[in-house]
Formats: C-alpha cells, structure tokens, sequence
C-alpha cells in the first residue's frame, strides 16, 4: 500500500501500545529572563510557576496539564533532536548543528515559538510586567536514580545537564 | 473459560455510555475554560493548521456547544447510533486538535468508541429501549472493544518485556521521576527503594502478561480486574492522569457479562431484557 494512503488512515489503525516505553530518563525546565534597559527584571521558572498556577484550585488541574504539555512536555522531541544531533556531531568529530535543525525543521521550530509564546501568555497575565526583550532558556536533567546514582545507561547522561537550547524576544 | 465467549453482555454496553458520556462531558468543561489558549495560534504554535482546525478553533464555542449537547443526547440513548457516530466525529475532532495533550486513554477511547457505533447499548438506560434479538454487527461491535483491550495489554506487555529500562528494573523510577514534586510526595520514600522499585517494575510486567489470561478464566478474573483497577487508581493519584485511568477502568466492565453485572447490581431494572 503507497505511504500517502498508509498515513491517511493511520488514525484508524490501532497503534502499537508503548506506554512508559522507553520511558523518560530527562525532565525539563524552562527560564524566562525579562529583560529592561540591559538588566534582568524579572526571572520565571516555567515549572514553579505551573505549581504555583495548580495550587490556586483543583479546577485549575486540566489548564496546568495542558500548559505542561504545550510548553514544558513538547521538550521531550525537541530534546530528542537535541541528542540525536549531539550524537553525530560526537561521532564525526564536527559542530553540534541543532540550532541550524530547529531552524529548518518546522515541527521544531513550532516548539521554539511556543517557548516564545509562553511568554505572551504569561504577560497576558502580569499586565504590570515592563520589559524590553526575553532571555529565554531550556534546561534539561538527566533523571538520577536514587537508589543507583551511578547508573547511566541512556546516551541522556552523556548530553548533561544544563541549558541545551537558547533564544531571544525582542 | 467457554462462558466467557458464549455469555450475553447487553447491560454493560448501556453502563458504559452514561459513564463515558459523563467523563466526556466532564471533560468538555475544563477543555473550555482552556481552550482561550491551546485553540489560540498565538499561544500554541502546535495547533494544527489545516482548513477545518483554523475554522473550528475560530467559532469554537459553538462547536463545544454542539459536542455537549450531542453528549447529552448519547448518555440519553437520544437518537441511538447516529448519535453515537456524531460523538465519534466530535471525538476525532477534538483529538486532532489537541493532539499535543491527548493520553494513551484517549487513544483507546477513540477506538472504542468507533466500535460503539455499532454497538446496541440501547437495552438499558436509554429513553427508547430496544429489543429482540442482538444483530451480529452488534454482537461484534462489543468483542471489538474487548479484543483491543486485550491488544492493548499485549502489546504493552510485549514492548515492556522488549526493553532495557524495563529489564533492569528502573522504568517505574523513570515513570515517577518525570512528575512534578515527585522528590517531596509520599510515594518517594517507596519509590526510591531499589527492591521495591524493581519488584514494582516486574510485577508490572507480570500483571499485564497475564491480564488476557486470567481475565479468560473464571476463576481468576475477579481477581486480576480488581488488581488492575487498584493498580490503575493508585496511578490516578500518583500520576494525576484522572481520564487515563477512568477511561481504563470503565473499559474493564465490558469483561463482565450480564449474569456477572445482575449479581453485582442487584437492581430490578436490570434483572430482565
């Protein structure tokens, strides 16, 4: 059967249940660093600021579910990318090209704009937020197993910890 | 074990409509009080952008007025399968436009609920009763439903069995990890227990690789559905994936049969056809 049919009815096939398969051996964070008149002004904390929007009410759960699907969870395939481009830059000796990728790949460059947007959403909130430009950088961490620190039996731990991707709103 | 592919399963279907209808229902509502930012292109670059979903997230009160009330008229048996087809699209519809947030539980539903369209869930809890003899597209429709939660054990079971983190025994902590404030919750301290983790993560395997045979045999069905709705509830606290697990425990009805349900609803109503 031609792949064009195949991936049109796709949505009607059952897929192949992987549930927690592989399962995440990162977790991701997200900071905002607003920026007015060359100084930072005010830093956000995507993941404490989801907590801390989820702490208003239990109604509030599904909102922060979503928000942590859109804009913190989307990391996982953006971070996928990430490693996969860090790997062959290991592997032939060259420059890791993942900011190049996220430029010219649409699906992640939709998760570069929703980092962006993020931003929107929030000052639709913090009306009295004055800001010139936003620093905004994405985090990730390799999950530490507490009962086996030593374990690193996934190339996540080789990536590290830290800031893997960075841009700006002006 | 013939019991169960030979016995009548006509209450269940008509349980499961009112109960997936309410999820649904439920569900709706908080999908409204969010849909200012995930059906805003300003906000989620990751809404799709395809003709129908630029239009349904432009006039998208009336589309979630529309879904409600057909979902209304589903739980009510309300023009029976035509209504039951509108709530498969209005599903689709909304699956496709929240794809980014949508959870292995919607996929199931999703099937199922394109089997239940062709199910008679109308024997019981409907304003119009139907009667008579099933018509085997209907007989079929619900051992749809069952064959796809048995495959969907399978194959979990399978991919599990597959893979490394599951092998040695340290997905649970990376399943638990993920969460947030998963280091100050009560479920650390046990989580981070190497045995503990492990036999989780085993006896995870386990359960699901004889879910299909011990639901088959009668002796052990009971037995293996309350475990999986435990395991399942306990995930729903744990996880806070409230319509994951709801989807997946509602689903475990349709592995009781009708003379199973009499004695467990010991209603009048449901006592005769």
């Amino acid at each position: 059967m031609p792949k064009s049919v195949q991936k049109k009815f796709s949505p009607f096939a059952p897929p192949a249940y992987r549930m927690y398969v592989p399962a995440t051996t990162t977790n991701y964070d997200v900071m905002y660093e607003f920026y007015a008149n060359g100084e930072v002004s005010h830093k956000v904390l995507m993941s404490e600021e989801l907590a801390s929007e989820k702490e208003v009410s239990l109604l509030h759960d599904k909102a922060v579910f979503i928000k942590r699907r859109l804009y913190l969870e989307s990391l996982k395939s953006f971070d996928y990318e990430y490693q996969m481009s860090l790997y062959q830059s290991l592997e032939k000796k060259t420059a890791n090209e993942f900011e190049e990728k996220v430029r010219s790949n649409e699906a992640l460059g939709r998760i570069a704009d929703n980092l962006k947007n993020y931003v929107g959403l929030y000052t639709s909130v913090q009306t009295e937020l004055r800001f010139d430009s936003v620093k905004i950088s994405a985090y990730r961490k390799p999950i530490v197993l507490a009962f086996d620190t030593d374990y690193k039996e996934s190339f996540t731990y080789t990536a590290g910890e830290g800031v893997f991707y960075e841009t700006w709103l002006k | 074990m013939k019991e169960f592919w030979n016995a009548d399963r006509t209450i269940y279907p008509a349980v499961f409509r009112l109960l997936i209808g309410l999820l649904l229902l439920f569900d709706l509502s908080f999908l409204y009080s969010s849909a200012p930012v995930w059906l805003n292109p300003e906000f989620n670059a990751l809404l799709p952008e395809d003709n129908l979903s630029v239009f349904v997230a432009s006039y998208y009160q009336y589309f979630f007025l529309i879904y409600g009330v057909l979902l209304l008229c589903f739980m009510l048996g309300l023009f029976k399968n035509l209504t039951a087809f509108l709530v498969w699209l209005f599903y689709m519809l909304f699956f496709h436009l929240g794809y980014q947030f949508m959870t292995w539980g919607d996929t199931i539903l999703k099937f199922s609920l394109l089997y239940f369209v062709f199910a008679d869930s109308f024997r019981f809890l409907s304003v119009s009763r139907t009667k008579g003899k099933l018509p085997l597209i209907c007989v079929l429709a619900i051992w749809s439903v069952i064959m796809h939660l048995f495959m969907v054990y399978l194959n979990n079971a399978f991919f599990k069995l597959g893979h490394i983190h599951w092998q040695q025994g340290v997905a649970v902590y990376y399943s638990f990890a993920q969460y947030p404030d998963f280091e100050n919750s009560w479920l650390y301290p046990l989580i981070s227990d190497g045995f503990f983790s492990r036999f989780i993560a085993y006896f995870i395997m386990l359960q699901q690789l004889l879910f299909v045979p011990f639901v088959l045999w009668k002796k052990t069905r009971y037995f293996m559905l309350i475990l999986a709705l435990l395991i399942h509830l306990l995930m729903m606290i744990a996880f806070e994936l409230w319509k994951f697990e709801l989807i997946v425990i509602l689903h475990y009805g349709f592995l009781l049969n009708d003379k199973d349900l009499r004695r467990l609803l010991p209603f009048k109503y449901f006592q005769s056809n």
